[in-house]
């Protein structure tokens, strides 16, 4: 515990941009953690006698052409950006850290396989992926959560994380420990995981935080397409949905707050990875 | 070099093979029914005999590998197929859009590099100090902002300061240039900036290297003057990764411009992806993806080879 502590000090002194970002990051999952509880509105409920209303002590961010409450639909929609992305991240990159770590270890017969199965995936470019499996998949919520729609964001990431991995456990196991092990007769599970794991967790940090960034952006641009995430569910690319000049001029708050949560979360991931990586490793930052 | 060019090649094409079986099969899951959805969007009932006689027209009720099988062939003639939705051939649908995806990709490289390469060099040079932050600010906010609610934000600055918007139909280049670039313009610019914001960071770190590097120093001790020194002796070397990265996001953007067509009401490849997908039009589907991914894999591989044409220990590597 107190090492935690010493290194988050260690960080915020060394990386002050960083530390903003984690701070708005914990603020946001806390907003969509607790938002049944904080909102001020039902972010679903339909309110026709105060359509369209500019910000006021009432709906503190204006209310959209249904009546509903923006702020509550913010956090709500926190809730879902949230949860979607870090568990997407999460699985991406724990799915490319495998695959590249397999790779490396193994070689041979079983790294060129895998190099050409995320070659494969990469020429599907991301976003046409992301698209596809949203579209082919369809919805299957658990527990408030699109299953599918995870999947859809999580596995078109895998190649970039695994390829990155990859290069990094190669020198990893060109290290002479590893040999000792090997010599020492440890099985090859109990070298990756107590030998090289260890040592490739920074990278690994500093990809799943960029993972998330892409996600939050990823399913914003798949709810705005009107693939991802779908209504009642409230979500910031959905509010933004079908929106053009004409509700910007006449209704901004529609426009504005969404939007800005959207740029604001994916922007706060991207510093803390930058802020995570220079903490982790300076070399890393030429 | 002989040996390195097969061996790229062959990885080309069975990059390509699996994309087609990845997408093919991947398509097949879906769960909706193509015959029917369009008998029900014509107005019709779903009457099974017309259902089976749109299906056997579809050439649905073949087994899957045949399907895939006289895809492929047809994709080594040139020949996707046609539309399920329109019933027209996919390699007309797609080349009457590809020529806006194309122009916007091209504009928007331009502005990315030309916004990109300034910026990455004064990075290098003023490492650590306020210009360095700034660019990085930049380039942080070009990868974060949302294009879909960039270009709303942009639409409306301009239409609140000039009183003009683009107009919603396409112009065609030789009626009114002016117009058709006037466009594409504003979408060049912030997909531009999104793509300058990663050619500049790699050009930063590249420039970082190469100023550490033995050559350099002989070249300051020898009195060549700064700038000369910078733009002849740095930069040349520097570049390289820079041009392998705006490269391949090109070959990215003939794809990724998924999201910007559809706020700019662009009628390009992107958009076609987006109207393929929601109307269960595999064969249109399978066939843009294709042509992404060829697109993609063949722009990698010229780079592939661009690079280890100028620089010999790339080849030597592998």
């Amino acid at each position: 515990m107190i090492k935690i502590a010493t290194q988050t000090r260690l960080f915020a002194i060394g990386h002050p941009l960083g530390m903003v970002a984690m701070v708005f990051i914990l603020l946001m999952l806390m907003a969509g953690l607790l938002a049944p509880v904080l909102a001020p509105f039902d972010p679903t409920a339909t309110d026709t006698s105060a359509i369209l209303q500019a910000p006021s002590a009432a709906h503190v961010m204006g209310t959209d052409e249904y009546g509903r409450d923006i702020l509550s639909r913010i956090m709500h929609g926190a809730r879902t950006a949230m949860l979607l992305a870090l568990s997407a991240s999460l699985l991406g990159s724990l799915t490319g850290a495998a695959i590249g770590i397999a790779s490396a270890y193994f070689g041979g017969w079983l790294d060129a396989l895998l190099q050409r199965l995320m070659d494969i995936m990469l020429a599907i470019l991301l976003i046409v992926f992301a698209l596809v499996l949203a579209a082919v998949l369809k919805h299957r919520m658990v527990i408030g959560l699109d299953l599918n729609l995870v999947l859809a964001v999580a596995v078109p990431g895998i190649p970039k994380v695994a390829r990155v991995v990859r290069a990094a456990a190669l020198s990893v196991r060109s290290m002479p420990y590893i040999d000792a092990a090997q010599a020492a007769g440890y099985s090859p599970l109990r070298i990756i995981f107590g030998h090289m794991a260890p040592n490739l967790l920074a990278p690994v940090l500093v990809l799943t935080t960029a993972f998330a960034a892409q996600a939050i952006l990823l399913e914003a641009s798949l709810s705005y397409l009107g693939v991802g995430v779908v209504e009642p569910t409230p979500a910031w690319g959905l509010m933004l949905s079908g929106l053009g000049t004409q509700v910007f001029v006449e209704a901004p708050w529609m426009v504005v707050f969404p939007g800005l949560a959207v740029s604001l979360t994916v922007f706060s991931f991207s510093l803390l990875g930058d802020a995570v990586r220079d903490f982790m490793d300076p070399r890393l930052r030429l | 070099m002989n040996a390195y060019l097969l061996k790229k090649t062959l990885q080309v094409l069975v990059t390509l093979v699996g994309v087609a079986l990845l997408i093919f099969f991947l398509l097949r899951v879906i769960p909706g029914d193509i015959a029917a959805v369009k008998l029900l969007a014509n107005g019709g009932s779903l009457d099974p005999q017309a259902l089976q006689a749109e299906r056997l027209r579809l050439g649905l009720n073949d087994p899957l590998w045949m399907q895939f099988l006289q895809w492929v062939w047809g994709l080594i003639r040139l020949d996707m197929g046609t539309s399920m939705w329109t019933g027209r051939p996919v390699t007309v649908e797609i080349g009457e859009r590809l020529g806006v995806t194309f122009e916007v990709a091209v504009l928007a490289s331009i502005a990315g590099a030309s916004i990109a390469v300034p910026m990455g060099v004064f990075a290098a040079l003023y490492r650590g100090q306020a210009q360095d932050h700034l660019v990085r600010l930049f380039t942080v906010l070009g990868i974060s902002l949302p294009s879909f609610w960039l270009g709303l934000l942009a639409q409306t600055a301009l239409l609140q300061t000039f009183g003009w918007l683009p107009p919603v139909e396409a112009v065609s280049i030789w009626k009114d240039p002016w117009g058709h670039f006037g466009q594409l313009l504003l979408p060049a610019l912030i997909v531009g900036w999104r793509m300058s914001a990663v050619v500049a960071r790699m050009l930063r770190s590249s420039m970082l290297e190469v100023l550490q590097e033995d050559y350099v120093r002989t070249a300051k001790a020898k009195g060549v003057p700064k700038w000369p020194m910078i733009t002849r002796h740095a930069m040349r070397n520097a570049l390289l990764p820079a041009v392998t990265i705006l490269g391949l996001e090109f070959a990215f953007l003939l794809g990724g411009l998924v999201v910007t067509e559809q706020v700019f009401n662009l009628n390009g490849v992107g958009r076609l992806l987006v109207q393929a997908v929601a109307q269960n039009d595999y064969t249109l589907t399978q066939g843009l993806v294709m042509m992404f991914a060829v697109s993609f894999v063949l722009i990698n591989f010229l780079v592939d080879l661009l690079y280890a044409a100028l620089d010999p220990r790339v080849r030597a590597h592998r």
